[in-house]
């Protein structure tokens, strides 16, 4: 257990001292300092949150999570409100104060998988039920995610939708009683593509990048550019071309492909292997926590990371249709950071309460286990 | 607490999250090392360019320095018309009478195309040339006019996206090519036009993009291009995604070098004579045309040259009659001119002196099944007097006492029959027939200029070879290159052709030439009040379709002070149409005109009609101590 915490926290720590370095070289060409003094304040807060959740037991999350799952609806219906609610290219998703913008979906990816961990632990023996198992869940998860979907926000919405359901089949819920709402799901998302000329044109350009290099598909063709003029080792750090101008949103969800012109191919591979080892030992974690509860929670917050990684990894190498996702740890973007700092806080707490391995059943706390957020 | 299910969907997670990594690894793999090559080089387009940099065209100048043809930078002026949007009439209204085009035919332009590119797709034409060669003043005032320009449209809007448009109207939608242009301008106009040719437009590919490029056609203009012209600059260097220039990342700066300035032997002041006198000529024998120049015999130096009629260099024309140098690539008889070849070369070889006699049979002599003849019955004339006379059937006596071998072999050293060399497109070598190919009559008549063409510039030549001691030269208009500080890049040496007769041979001809320009000769109107001339009259009859008709080239050359030649004058005139056609009455008093002013404007040190010795006369200051000396000439 002590290797596995040591390692998720390396992995998060060395993407984070990665992420900063590769948000300057992309961003200082047109911002300056600017991104990256944001991110570090954000960053700073992050770390705090870690070691706070990661000190704390995380049993007591049972009794807030209704609390908190309130308070990240009440901010999810605020944002749509207008003058409260800040639009950036036609999506009502952030709140602003100042200079600082925040997103209250971030929250609710979080309080949602509380929620869901909760409410798997609490009724864990009528989970194969179907009232029970699939329904009150499932209206649950569809009003939060409705909101979401609102804004628009499809991106966090699939997500959320394909990490609840993930914690819910953890849970016990069986296949009959899980395939068909993903099924109605996938078709209610096939319907809205067709319906959305944009959505459509991306499924198309993805289908066929050559024709659409120019228009839809242009952000995917030069970030694959960026990739392929990396080679092994890359064109150097900071000697990024495609940063400058080519590729559309280069330091937030698209900064890997700078990662991998200017770093190249070791250094791609490598953030591949670091998400790799944080699902690993996430799952891990899962695998030793001591109740269900942390079962589920550390189950939904690996999901989380490991989807969302994929997602952005696949959108922006090609291999998947464009749509917007910040990669963990690396991307800008301020609140994401710092829930994704809160959920590795979540997770140690989980493995610090882990069952020893031999002793199955009782709930020993490992002295040993306790990690050093500091690390980072 | 983990049950089995519970187990089973975890591995089923790790499973699923595992092949979804393991599928980005490959495909990172795919992208970065697989198709690194064909990836790096797309990317590359991204941001590689390649500007070029136009040198400027050297300047042509004087011996003295004037500018005779010079490149002024200028602007190419382009639109953009999805920059315009739909305001093609109000730019159209604000520019046309600027650019001096008709405002709806300029807005006809403006209206966006579009055409399909390779692949298909539909690109909209974003560079339209509106006009070239705009001077640099005009497009400073289309850029303000542009600035000021305010639309009806434009009052009440409030989206950033619009008014962006509107300032991008106004700034970027005309707009003046990358590559700057060039001008070339002659400024005084048609002066010397026929030296200096003229310039033309070619257009040249450079990776994909179409330059026109300024090329000489004709005239030193086309002779010395690769020198005038320059060298081409570049850069290599690369740009973001708005085409600023990344100068960090300047790989190759090559500042373009600017063609050299060409100095001619050419003298504008000696040319303006020349053309002045020419052109008056024009107007009093209304010829179809007329030709002169002015060679300086030692050295071979055009000092000027002039073909009537002529064209402005600046707007050249389809004339191509008025665009031939007629000196160098028409040839004719040359006529009674010509008698200096066989009287030099029989003097030359001893075979007469200068006192020796000739029957000239009166006027009409047999030779050969054809009858010769003399514009004026003569008796008994001795060798001077058959240059003094111009005396056909003395000079055919000369020539059958000489022999066919060495009347050709002077001929030939005189010039005739080759290119001088003249550094000038089109000059031709006009037809000396070898003697193998002569007819019985020929040694007849080639001594008095027939049944031989030559060029209005060997006839020069020729005559000042006997000017300069027998020394032919070759023909030098271009006196040195020099680069745009004045350093001399290259200085032209005056070339010697060969000797052609002896320096005795010369002075004896130079005395029987100066017996032309007097009261017993044919052009007594040749004559100079200060100076002796030395000169030929030519009286050409015109061949047409192969027989001879009542028409005339009419010519005179002649050198002066005969003695000492500083400069020699070559005038002929095409078809003169007043009462007279012979040499002695139409060109010998243009030669005259021209000889007096060249004499003056060169200050030509007199030779007669003048008191001997030239006093220098020391002018004492007002009784002052140290007194200063000016030295006055008084004649």
């Amino acid at each position: 257990m002590k290797l596995a915490t040591t390692t998720l926290v390396f992995c998060v720590a060395a993407l984070l001292a990665l992420g900063m370095v590769m948000l300057y070289s992309s961003s200082m060409a047109d911002k300056g300092m600017h991104f990256l003094v944001m991110q570090l304040l954000w960053c700073s807060v992050g770390l705090v949150a870690c070691v706070v959740t990661a000190s704390m037991d995380y049993r007591m999350l049972k009794k807030f999570a209704w609390p908190i799952l309130a308070f990240a609806v009440i901010l999810l219906m605020l944002v749509l409100v207008d003058h409260i609610g800040f639009k950036i290219k036609g999506a009502r998703r952030w709140f602003k104060f100042g200079g600082i913008q925040f997103q209250p979906s971030e929250l609710a990816k979080v309080a949602l998988i509380i929620a869901v961990a909760w409410y798997g632990d609490r009724f864990q023996r009528q989970m194969t039920t179907f009232t029970r198992g699939i329904l009150l869940p499932s209206l649950l998860i569809g009003f939060v995610l409705a909101l979401i979907f609102i804004e628009p926000d499809r991106g966090t919405t699939i997500l959320m939708a394909s990490v609840t359901g993930t914690m819910l089949l953890v849970a016990g819920v069986q296949w009959k009683f899980i395939v068909p709402p993903v099924i109605l799901a996938l078709m209610g998302l096939a319907v809205s593509l067709i319906r959305d000329p944009m959505r459509s044109k991306r499924m198309l350009a993805w289908l066929h990048p050559e024709e659409h290099q120019m228009d839809v598909g242009y952000q995917a063709h030069q970030a694959m550019l960026a990739f392929g003029s990396g080679g092994w080792t890359g064109v150097g750090l900071g000697n990024s071309r495609q940063k400058l101008g080519f590729i559309p949103e280069h330091h937030t969800d698209f900064i890997f492909s700078i990662v991998g012109e200017e770093l190249g191919l070791v250094a791609t591979l490598l953030v591949v292997l670091a998400f790799i080892l944080i699902v690993s030992c996430g799952l891990y974690v899962a695998y030793r926590a001591s109740d269900t509860f942390g079962v589920l929670l550390s189950t939904g917050i690996t999901a989380m990371i490991g989807f969302q990684a994929v997602i952005n990894i696949g959108v922006v190498t090609g291999a998947l249709p464009n749509k917007g996702m910040p990669l963990p740890f690396i991307s800008y973007g301020g609140s994401n950071l710092l829930i994704m700092l809160t959920a590795i806080g979540l997770l140690v707490s989980i493995a610090r309460k882990a069952r020893v391995r031999e002793s199955a059943t009782s709930e020993v706390i490992e002295p040993e286990a306790v990690p050093s957020p500091q690390l980072s | 607490m983990v049950k089995r299910l519970q187990y089973r969907r975890l591995l089923m997670l790790a499973l699923l999250l595992g092949v979804a990594f393991a599928g980005l690894g490959y495909r990172l793999v795919d992208l970065q090392i697989l198709r690194h090559a064909d990836l790096q080089s797309q990317a590359r387009e991204n941001t590689r360019r390649t500007f070029q940099f136009e040198p400027r065209r050297g300047d042509i100048l004087d011996a003295k320095g004037n500018l005779l043809a010079t490149s002024i930078f200028v602007k190419t002026v382009c639109a953009d018309p999805i920059l315009i949007g739909n305001h093609q009439a109000e730019v159209a209204h604000a520019i046309a009478p600027l650019l001096q085009l008709k405002e709806a035919e300029l807005a006809q332009r403006l209206m966006p195309r579009t055409r399909q590119d390779d692949k298909g797709e539909i690109r909209t034409n974003r560079y339209v040339v509106l006009k070239r060669k705009v001077s640099a003043e005009t497009w400073q005032k289309i850029q303000e006019t542009m600035a000021q320009l305010s639309f009806a449209a434009e009052e009440n809007i409030t989206s950033k996206k619009e008014k962006a448009f509107y300032n991008d109207l106004r700034a970027k939608a005309i707009y003046p090519d990358s590559t700057d242009d060039q001008l070339r301008t002659y400024p005084n106009l048609s002066l010397a036009a026929h030296v200096l040719g003229f310039v033309g437009m070619t257009e040249r590919t450079n990776r994909g993009a179409r330059f026109l490029e300024t090329v000489g056609v004709d005239g030193i203009e086309r002779t010395l291009n690769s020198k005038l012209s320059g060298v081409r600059g570049w850069r290599q260097t690369e740009v973001d995604r708005q085409r600023r220039e990344l100068v960090y990342l300047r790989e190759q700066n090559i500042e373009p070098h600017d063609g050299l300035n060409a100095v001619l032997t050419i003298d504008s002041g000696l040319q303006h004579i020349l053309e002045s006198a020419l052109a008056d000529a024009m107007q009093k024998e209304s010829p179809n045309s007329i030709s002169g120049m002015i060679v300086r015999p030692r050295t071979g130096e055009i000092l000027a040259m002039a073909v009537f009629p002529n064209f402005d260099p600046n707007s050249p024309g389809d004339n191509a009659d008025a665009r031939r140098n007629r000196i160098i690539s028409d040839m004719n008889e040359p006529g009674s001119t010509f008698k200096i070849v066989v009287v030099s070369g029989a003097l030359n070889d001893q075979i007469v002196k200068l006192t020796d006699q000739f029957d000239c049979e009166h006027g009409r002599f047999h030779y050969a099944g054809r009858s010769l003849h003399d514009h004026a019955a003569y008796g008994v004339l001795s060798t001077e007097g058959i240059i003094s006379k111009s005396s056909n059937i003395g000079a055919a006596k000369i020539g059958i006492k000489m022999g066919e071998p060495r009347l050709y072999q002077y001929i030939r050293d005189f010039g005739f029959g080759a290119k001088t060399g003249i550094p000038l497109p089109g000059e031709i070598g006009g037809w000396v027939h070898p003697v193998k190919e002569w007819s019985k009559v020929s040694i007849a008549q080639l001594p008095m200029g027939q049944g031989l063409t030559a060029t209005s510039l060997q006839m020069a030549m020729a005559m000042s070879a006997i000017a300069n001691k027998g020394m032919l030269m070759q023909p030098m208009l271009v006196d040195r290159l020099q680069d745009q500080d004045g350093n001399v890049v290259v200085k032209y040496a005056p070339v010697q052709a060969r000797k052609v007769v002896s320096e005795d041979v010369s002075r004896q001809m130079i005395e029987a030439l100066k017996t032309v320009a007097t009261t017993d000769g044919t052009a007594p109107k040749a004559a100079m009040e200060h100076y002796t001339v030395a000169g030929k009259t030519g009286t050409a009859q015109k061949v047409e379709k192969g027989h001879y008709i009542n028409r005339f080239y009419a010519s005179f050359v002649g050198f002066f002070p005969a003695d000492n030649a500083e400069i020699c004058i070559y005038v002929s005139l095409d078809d003169p149409k007043s009462n007279f056609h012979q040499g002695g009455q139409v060109a010998a008093p243009v030669f005259k005109q021209i000889a007096e002013k060249a004499a003056n404007y060169l200050n030509i040190r007199p030779d007669r009609g003048v008191e001997t010795g030239l006093q220098d006369v020391l002018v004492t200051n007002g009784g002052e101590k140290t007194p200063k000396a000016v030295v006055s000439r008084v004649p």
